[in-house]
């Protein structure tokens, strides 16, 4: 396949030890943004969309992650 | 993603074929063997437009006629053209998967003119309990095959060479497109930009919730226009980099170019070099000329005579002065007789007195003496003005002075003759170089590197001018966000948004960094598994003398190519034939190999203009660094490389055109209309139908002998 997933995973894999782990879990979490960013990416490239909104709400689902376990280790 | 098999109907030569493609690993290769006109192109067309759809034919399909030339005829009527392809897409997690994807379209022609339908395509999904059809069949496609990619992975041996031959330009483009969509760049410099859209978006959003904490709302306002005017800057810069490098190149092209002319010469330094030989081929030929005259001197000299008529003149010397010491020489004779005639007594003593008898008589004999030597006078008078007047010639030569002066006139011509031949040539060389130059002279070509030169120090100045406002914009961003931080922390909602940002913030720093290793690293990694296929391509031994030493791609994405001392070479200048389309079969497979991009490679005449061990080395290693290799190959293509198909060949189809016969094909094929005949022989056979004459047969020649013979 073309512009190779397997190609671009190791790439980002590799730089995202160096990721802040903002919060317990927030690696993992971020980890699995990255994937879906670039799977919106490749998706919409054929779909022709805008894809800032899907990005914008995969990126607010992290955020909320990240606020809830502060406030979590805040209480 | 393999190709399985594909069956094309009416398009085109290719009425019925119906090919099955090796998937084995370890014989990954299908080879097409098919002679010239024999549906090769048609059949890489057909190919690429079951995949890619009217977009990948010639002018996008525009004025492209799909059915064959012999459907026509008076009546209108029908025709479907439809490819067929089976493939398998392979996933470590769900196994293989095997597609059908069928295109089809309906002409309806009528005479030479022909009116296209609708194009339709449809996707299924085979599985042991049926086909499951699949929507949207383009969009499956794409991701594994988009079409910036076709030229890549479906080519022809002569289209290839457009990434190394053309315009410096279009090269570039060419080769950038390929890295960029088969490393998937574009994907991620889309992400990158879209993820600051988020960020931009989230700022956006703060401002207007800001309410009355004008605080907030100023630091927003500025972030918003920080984040604004910063990708504002990073395109310019990405503008000057492509202006620096394409001036670099210009700069470099020019200097060459320089170089080379002055190589070839300087036109004023070139013709003072002419008149420089003329004067001397001029004075050459004055002291050959001179030389000549004193040569034909030297036969009517003196010397010569007395050099060649040594022996007589030797023998008339000793005869001569042999009648001197007898005194014959000088004649003194007559004068003593009419003298005593005079006188009253002879010598002996005697009277010779006139009146008297016997004086009478001794006079009488004197008198007689004096007739006598008259008689012989004349003879005598030449002896002795030979005698007198050959004393200098008949003196003996010494040593051999005229041939020791014709060997110096001999040499000289000689020498005049060389200098004259010498200056000649040279002059010859200097007006043949003079008639070479471009007509651009010298001075030109110096300006034109000044000026490339000076255009690209400016466009770097500029691009660190902006780098250094990108740096400092990019630190009065963190400073601001820093700050904005601090007031977002204030309250619940705040501290949301920012959470939201940090994230944001994160992902724009993984893209930017993984960006950046792609273009160094992995543009790298490609670059050196070209230059490793490249150089076993051509059997290049760098440790030897290697004449191509290696090749790069460059930052700018220029393949280039250096030869001894490191001295670069022009691709489309510099390499022949078979170099050229080794170094562009190496780049195709470096590219598909370091991006791990599972596709086959379809190549019609890979092997066009190669011979001998280049022809077999890009044969074998492009087998061995493909996932799936098919070949449409000429049998002179062939020839030569029958044991490296033994060894990975797994499947092999000959395509024979009708038309052939009976001048190339040995039997008749019996087909009336115009099609391409499939048949299962492999390289070293052939059948009733793909039988051929591999040679022109000169029995057969409508030629008479010419008539050679002449009349006297």
């Amino acid at each position: 396949m073309a512009y190779n997933n397997k190609k671009i995973r190791e790439v980002l894999q590799d730089q995202i030890v160096d990721v802040p782990q903002r919060c317990e879990g927030y690696k993992e979490e971020f980890t699995r943004l990255l994937v879906n960013v670039v799977n919106l990416e490749r998706a919409h490239a054929i779909a022709k969309r805008s894809v800032v909104k899907d990005i914008a709400n995969e990126v607010h689902k992290v955020g909320m992650f990240l606020y809830r376990s502060r406030s979590a280790s805040d209480e | 993603m393999k190709l399985l098999r594909e069956r094309i109907e009416n398009f085109r030569l290719l009425k019925e074929v119906e090919l099955q493609f090796s998937t084995d690993t370890d014989r990954k290769l299908s080879v097409i063997r098919a002679a010239n006109e024999s549906g090769k192109t048609t059949l890489l067309t057909a190919l690429q437009w079951g995949l890619f759809g009217d977009k990948a034919l010639p002018g996008r399909g525009k004025n492209f006629r799909h059915s064959p030339l012999d459907a026509s005829s008076g009546e209108a009527k029908s025709v479907t053209v439809s490819v067929e392809i089976d493939y398998v897409m392979s996933d470590l997690a769900s196994g293989d998967t095997i597609y059908r994807l069928i295109r089809s379209m309906t002409e309806t022609v009528k005479g030479g003119d022909w009116k296209k339908g609708r194009t339709d395509v449809c996707l299924f999904q085979l599985k042991l309990t049926g086909a499951d059809p699949m929507p949207n069949p383009d969009a499956h496609i794409s991701p594994y095959l988009p079409e910036e990619l076709r030229e890549v992975f479906f080519t022809d041996g002569d289209r290839a060479l457009s990434f190394v031959e053309g315009a410096r330009d279009d090269q570039k483009e060419r080769v950038e497109g390929a890295i960029r969509s088969l490393l998937g760049l574009g994907v991620m410099e889309k992400a990158h930009g879209d993820v600051h859209e988020v960020e931009l978006g989230l700022n956006r959003k703060i401002k207007r919730e800001a309410g009355n904490r004008n605080d907030l709302r100023e630091i927003s306002e500025r972030l918003v226009s920080l984040q604004e005017e910063i990708p504002q800057i990073e395109k310019k810069i990405n503008s000057f980099e492509k202006s620096r490098l394409r001036l670099e190149d210009l700069e470099q092209e020019a200097d060459r170019k320089l170089s080379d002319a002055l190589r070839k010469g300087n036109r004023t330094e070139l013709e003072k070099q002419r008149q420089t030989a003329i004067r001397g081929r001029e004075s050459a030929e004055k002291d050959a000329t001179q030389a000549a005259r004193d040569h034909a001197n030297l036969f009517k000299s003196e010397f010569l005579g007395k050099h060649l008529l040594a022996e007589p003149f030797k023998k008339a010397k000793e005869i001569l002065d042999g009648l001197h010491r007898q005194g014959k020489i000088p004649s003194q004779t007559i004068p003593v007789l009419e003298d005593r005639l005079n006188q009253p007594t002879c010598i002996c003593g005697e009277h010779l007195d006139p009146n008297g008898q016997d004086g009478q008589k001794r006079r009488r004999h004197i008198q007689h003496l004096i007739d006598e030597s008259r008689n012989s006078d004349e003879i005598q008078r030449k002896v002795t003005e030979l005698f007198y007047s050959a004393q200098d010639l008949l003196r003996p030569v010494a040593g051999h002075p005229w041939i020791d002066e014709y060997n110096d006139v001999q040499a000289r011509r000689q020498r005049a003759h060389r200098r004259s031949k010498e200056h000649g040539e040279a002059e010859r060389a200097a007006e043949a170089k003079i008639a070479d130059l471009p007509d651009v002279d010298i001075q030109q070509l110096r300006d034109s590197r000044s000026r490339y030169r000076n255009q690209h120090r400016d466009a770097q100045r500029q691009e660190m001018r902006l780098t250094h406002q990108l740096e400092s914009k990019r630190r009065d961003v963190k400073d601001a966000e820093k700050e904005r931080k601090k007031l977002l922390d204030q309250d619940e909602q705040g501290q949301k948004l920012d959470a939201e940002l940090e994230v944001a913030r994160d992902l724009q720093d993984i893209l930017i960094n993984a960006l950046e290793t792609m273009k160094t690293r992995e543009l790298k990694k490609v670059s050196d598994h070209m230059n490793a296929l490249f150089l076993e391509m051509i059997g290049s031994d760098v440790s030897q003398r290697a004449i191509i030493t290696r090749a790069e791609i460059t930052e700018a994405f220029s393949i280039v190519v250096f030869g001894r001392y490191d001295q670069p070479l022009d691709p489309s200048q510099d390499l022949n034939g078979a170099s050229r389309r080794a170094l562009t079969i190496a780049f195709i497979l470096a590219l598909t190999k370091v991006s791990e991009v599972e596709a086959p490679n379809v190549i019609d005449t890979p092997l066009g203009m190669t011979s001998g061990y280049v022809k077999t080395s890009i044969l074998k290693i492009a087998t061995q660094q493909s996932s799936q290799l098919i070949l449409f190959l000429t049998h002179d293509e062939i020839k030569g490389c029958e044991e490296i198909l033994d060894r990975y060949a797994g499947r092999v189809h000959t395509m024979t055109n009708p038309a052939h016969y009976p001048t190339i094909l040995v039997n008749d094929p019996g087909v009336d209309d115009t099609r391409v005949l499939l048949c299962a022989c492999n390289y070293r056979q052939h059948c009733e139908i793909c039988e051929r004459r591999e040679t022109v047969s000169l029995e057969d020649s409508d030629f008479d002998t010419p008539d050679m013979t002449m009349e006297a």
